[in-house]
């Protein structure tokens, strides 16, 4: 994927060249296999996914769940807000291909400078909102064990 | 007296054969039990739906006519299995749930199967995190 490809998913779409450059150089497209887990609840949050193609599924303990089909969409975002814990498990409902971003990286990236932080974390919870209070909820439980 | 001549003395074997036998009468009478109890949800079901409607079989059809306009015939094989499934769970249900439901009956590639149900509209979100049958 290249630094203008990067640049028309809506979650960077308001970054300047150089801004979407320095992400483009912490991510890495993956292949995703039907069934196959990105990252599971409880385990430290160390990835952050954009999805570029198929259909995923996020689920927490209680049962829960709620599934993502749209280039763009965004799953594993705790690796962004505190307690940087998984609160769900993503699974891939049909093979695709996501966007990994290291999410130690990421954090360095968003906390070293402010505007690009602003301009990200805006994204992310603008593109979360309506998964924010469901999943908070669950970062409690997942704090709490 | 110890050993065999033992158990013999004191009706030993008498007493194990009475027990092997209370042991097999019971676990066979659980197994007709639960046999059963199908039939009798199908009765206590059936009984709480006092209002005069439409056949059971003709609401199936009236379903099967909906959802057939959207997905192929293939696909209605695969929507009886999955209704039966859900039908089973109760609504609304958790499709992780459902997702190892159908895994563990052995139902083919589970995962993608219910998303296409999920992208035919067929399982739609209540919005509250569970999933709703054909919610229109």
């Amino acid at each position: 994927m290249t630094v203008e490809e990067l640049q028309k998913l809506d979650l960077f779409k308001e970054l300047s060249h150089s801004e979407t450059a320095k992400i483009h150089a912490i991510c890495k497209a993956t292949k995703v296999n039907e069934s196959e887990r990105l990252f599971e609840m409880g385990n430290p949050a160390h990835t952050f996914f954009v999805i570029l193609s198929g259909n995923y599924m996020v689920f927490f303990s209680d049962g829960t769940a709620y599934t993502l089909h749209k280039r763009g969409e965004i799953t594993g975002w705790s690796t962004v807000v505190r307690p940087y814990q998984y609160t769900g498990t993503a699974v891939a409902l049909t093979s695709g291909e996501v966007l990994a971003f290291d999410g130690s990286e990421l954090l360095r990236i968003v906390q070293g400078d402010a505007a690009l932080g602003d301009k990200i974390m805006g994204k992310v919870y603008a593109n979360v909102g309506e998964h924010i209070a469901f999943a908070q909820s669950r970062a409690m439980d997942v704090t709490k064990q | 007296m110890y050993g065999l001549e033992a158990i013999s003395q004191n009706n030993g074997w008498a007493i194990s054969i009475v027990g092997v036998f209370i042991v097999f009468t019971g676990l066979l009478s659980l197994s007709l039990i639960i046999r059963l109890f199908p039939k009798l949800i199908e009765i206590i079901e059936g009984d709480k739906k006092t209002e005069p409607s439409p056949s059971k079989e003709l609401k199936k059809e009236i379903e099967e006519q909906k959802i057939s306009l959207e997905i192929d015939k293939n696909i209605k094989e695969v929507v009886r299995q999955y209704r039966y499934l859900i039908s089973w769970m109760g609504e609304p249900f958790s499709l992780p749930r459902l997702v190892d439901l159908a895994d563990k009956r052995g139902l083919v590639r589970p995962y993608s199967t219910i998303n296409k149900l999920i992208q035919a509209k067929v399982i739609q979100p209540d919005g509250k995190g569970l999933f709703l049958w054909h919610a229109n």
